[in-house]
């Protein structure tokens, strides 16, 4: 491909090529920046971070911060947590996900339309935060790390991308398959499961950054300071200096206020984790996007 | 076939629905809650009647684990009862508070930080009595919090909750460096005057060496500037005039306030980016040097201190103390108030139980231990004031504030300074702005006040109204048209409903 590029280009093609990759380099960098900036501050002494000496890159080096942070009790809790959580809540996930779309992938079953439309159904309509917030407590999920995964285990958006990967599968694979004697189960086991890698994939993606940025839940659910997971660690800490929160503090949480640096590294190093996963299953994003967006 | 075309349609009926349960459960199906049985047992139902029960606590957020705390245990070893604390977010605790009251709680006690909230909770009967809890069971209680306060947490006749107080103080000033004061050759301005004059040498002289960067006067994008509203006898947004309350809008003074500060931004005297200032963008430009005035806090200068002595080692700095205006008037608003309110929703069953516990943190050695811990451990006493002894004091007793359940009034203020002196310049700061004569201070008259609600609801868009409007005056000139303008904004936001309601309270108190 690249290289029947090279041969047709024409001078202007070239250099539209080159522009647009200026521009886009430039973009990158302009988006990576306040990230840098927030990195460059974890390792940086607090000093320096006061007296807005830090730009890009760490002055006054320091690993204190970072070593705080991971030494922290709270924050190890917290990032087990969430860990716990994304590991337990996304495997949960794409277990029903699939099991639930792969029967749905069947237009010959009765009922199938009436059972997808319950689904679409939740998609548009729900009962609202304080019904949710009632079913939970009614539950006895209050104060349970359940909270965080049973409500989010299947995700109607998720479900259909899965459902028309399955549809598009050619019917004559099940087919050929039934015709040399193998039972449904053994159809699903030998054949779709191998197949799905692509759809899993991407599906764990989603599912496990959706888990792992959830914070709104926790806040909801979770009033055991044990139990909280890293994001809401996390926002409670980068919410302490803002200037609306400062003006309605008590002195004595003023007075005990995390300094900049260790709220930097606290973002950092709570951020690297999922950071480390995307690059891994990247290749797959795309492509499961795509997948069943085109039926044959 | 047929029948294989059962079995699939069964199998896939069965894995649909057990699938679209899951899927409802979070989707918030509203019927779904009806099938399950209410089950939350209360806490230690089943405990002996001898034993005392565990209780269970709903706190405001703090940055440590409550229950791992060190003073959670020495709670327990005081009073005899574990305490199992839960927490609240730090973002819209009240939000979340008001969600678990609706829905029914199991908590034997709860912080509420919000006045307003312990005040609807108590009006719709969500609160248990404490009163004849308190006259039983309560005589520390009695003793350590005055009348007055617990009054702030009575509705109709009844205590509802245990008031915790907070220390009144005058919280920011001007922070002035006082080498560059030398460099210039002039002395602590003690008028406003003189504060302008020591500005323009600032400007003229350049002190510090920043060329085009050099700020005399900066500080972050707010109306109301201590000190030097204090010189015009402003003293925050609600004023005592004449035995009413009055709004500063109103206040005779304004014009001439605002003609100050606007005269000090015309002459390249105060930052010119001040309007468009964080605090953190003010405190760079002092601590890394640039600027000779900064307004702030006295709880931020640990941190200041530091940055500006790594920036300019020779750099010293105090907060200038109450100047004197054109009419001979100065001085600080003081803020202060309740810091929580502690009450017992009705549907505990330790109700006695929580008024035990409080009654015993509350006998005066006890609160000490629990306020600054122990004597030669975490602090000593040098001459009257309480020192602590670090690292010990701040691991031990640095949160120790939020275990408090009442205070013991007379004493909490001298042991709370314990917390001030773990930085030098803090303390030394602290006492320039808080050690003044009492006439120079001037607490705010709503710090006690009961629940207004009209006030809680419109206090926020009330001072942003006054508080844009002042700014586009210092930046654009100030004219009789503008302090009108401001005065419609104010009465837009609902200002004169706000001050009725004050007034049918402060006047009749």
């Amino acid at each position: 491909m690249a290289k029947t590029m090279k041969i047709k280009q024409s001078l202007s093609e070239r250099l539209y090529i080159w522009f647009a990759y200026i521009i886009l380099i430039g973009l990158g960098i302009l988006c990576l920046s306040p990230f840098l900036n927030v990195f460059a501050k974890s390792l940086s002494s607090n000093w320096a971070i006061i007296s807005g000496k830090v730009g890009l890159l760490p002055v006054a080096f320091t690993m204190e911060n970072i070593m705080f942070v991971l030494r922290d009790h709270l924050f190890q809790q917290a990032f087990l947590v969430s860990v716990f959580v994304t590991v337990v809540g996304t495997l949960g996930s794409v277990i029903f996900t699939a099991v639930t779309a792969y029967p749905l992938s069947k237009k010959h079953l009765p009922g199938i339309k009436f059972i997808l439309l319950l689904y679409i159904f939740t998609m548009l309509f729900n009962g609202g935060l304080v019904p949710s917030y009632l079913l939970i407590k009614n539950l006895n999920l209050m104060d349970n790390l359940g909270s965080l995964i049973f409500p989010a285990l299947i995700n109607v958006f998720n479900l259909l991308l899965m459902k028309n990967y399955y549809e598009s599968l050619p019917e004559s694979l099940e087919e050929s398959a039934k015709l040399d004697g193998a039972s449904n189960l053994r159809i699903v086991l030998r054949i779709i499961i191998p197949i799905s890698a692509p759809v899993f994939a991407t599906i764990s993606l989603f599912y496990a950054v959706a888990y792992w940025s959830n914070w709104f839940h926790p806040m909801l659910y979770l009033n055991d300071p044990a139990l909280k997971p890293l994001q809401l660690y996390l926002r409670d800490i980068v919410l302490q200096a803002s200037d609306e929160n400062l003006l309605n503090q008590d002195i004595d949480s003023l007075l005990n206020l995390s300094p900049e640096g260790i709220r930097n590294a606290t973002i950092i190093v709570s951020t690297i984790p999922i950071l480390c996963v995307y690059p891994l299953l990247q290749k797959y994003f795309i492509k499961g996007i795509l997948i069943g967006s085109v039926k044959g | 076939m047929l029948r294989r075309k059962w079995q699939a349609a069964m199998i896939t009926l069965i894995l649909t629905t057990t699938s679209v349960l899951a899927a409802c459960s979070g989707q918030n199906d509203p019927a779904a809650t009806k099938s399950v049985a209410e089950s939350s047992a209360p806490a230690g139902s089943e405990e002996t009647s001898e034993k005392k029960p565990t209780l269970k606590a709903l706190r405001n957020y703090m940055q440590d684990d409550y229950n791992q705390y060190p003073v959670n245990r020495y709670v327990e070893e005081k009073t005899g009862y574990k305490v199992n604390n839960d927490m609240l977010p730090q973002e819209k605790p009240s939000d979340k508070l008001n969600l678990i009251m609706a829905s029914g709680t199991d908590y034997d006690f709860i912080d509420a930080m919000n006045k307003q909230d312990f005040f609807n909770f108590a009006q719709n009967g969500a609160l248990t009595d404490l009163t004849p809890l308190i006259e039983e069971y309560g005589l520390n209680i009695k003793q350590a919090i005055s009348e007055e306060s617990l009054s702030g947490a009575t509705v109709d006749g009844k205590i509802y909750g245990i008031p915790t107080l907070n220390v009144s103080y005058v919280s920011s000033g001007l922070l002035i460096r006082t080498d560059w004061l030398e460099k210039v050759g002039k002395e602590m301005p003690t008028t406003l005057d003189e504060f302008m004059d020591v500005l323009q040498a600032f400007k003229d002289q350049d002190p510090g060496g920043n060329g085009k960067n050099n700020i005399p006067f900066t500080m972050d994008s707010s109306g109301l500037i201590d000190n030097i509203m204090g010189a015009f006898g402003i003293y925050g947004h609600w004023n005592v005039r004449d035995g009413k309350i009055e709004n500063v809008t109103s206040h005779p003074n304004l014009k001439n306030y605002t003609t100050f500060i606007r005269s000090l931004y015309e002459q390249g005297l105060l930052d010119k980016e001040f309007a468009t200032n964080k605090s953190a963008t003010s405190a760079e430009k002092f601590t890394s040097g640039r600027a000779g005035v900064l307004w702030t806090r006295w709880s931020s200068i640990p941190g200041y201190d530091e940055a500006l002595k790594k920036n300019v080692p020779d750099a010293a700095y105090q907060f200038i103390p109450p100047m004197t205006g054109p009419n001979g008037l100065s001085g600080f608003a003081e803020v202060g108030g309740f810091n929580k309110i502690t009450f017992v929703p009705k549907s505990s069953k330790h109700a006695e139980d929580v008024v035990k516990m409080i009654n015993a943190l509350l006998e005066p050695e006890v609160f000490k231990g629990l306020f600054i811990g122990e004597e030669g451990v975490d602090y000593q006493v040098d001459h009257g004031n309480y020192i602590p002894i670090e690292p010990s004091f701040t691991n031990t007793r640095g949160q120790a504030n939020n275990f408090v359940i009442g205070m013991d009034e007379a004493n909490f203020v001298t042991y709370w300074q314990a917390r001030l002196q773990k930085s030098k310049p803090m303390f030394d700061n602290f006492k320039i702005v808080n050690n003044i004569p009492k006439e120079q201070v001037h607490q705010d008259p709503l710090a006690f006040s009961p629940f207004l609600p009209k006030y809680s609801a419109s206090s926020d868009k009330l001072g942003t109204a006054v508080n844009d409007n002042l700014i586009k005056m210092i930046v654009d000139g100030v004219s009789d048209e503008g302090i009108a303008s401001m005065q419609r904004a104010w009465v837009g936001a609902g200002g004169e409903e706000v001050l009725q309601e004050i007034n049918d309270w402060y006047v009749n108190k």
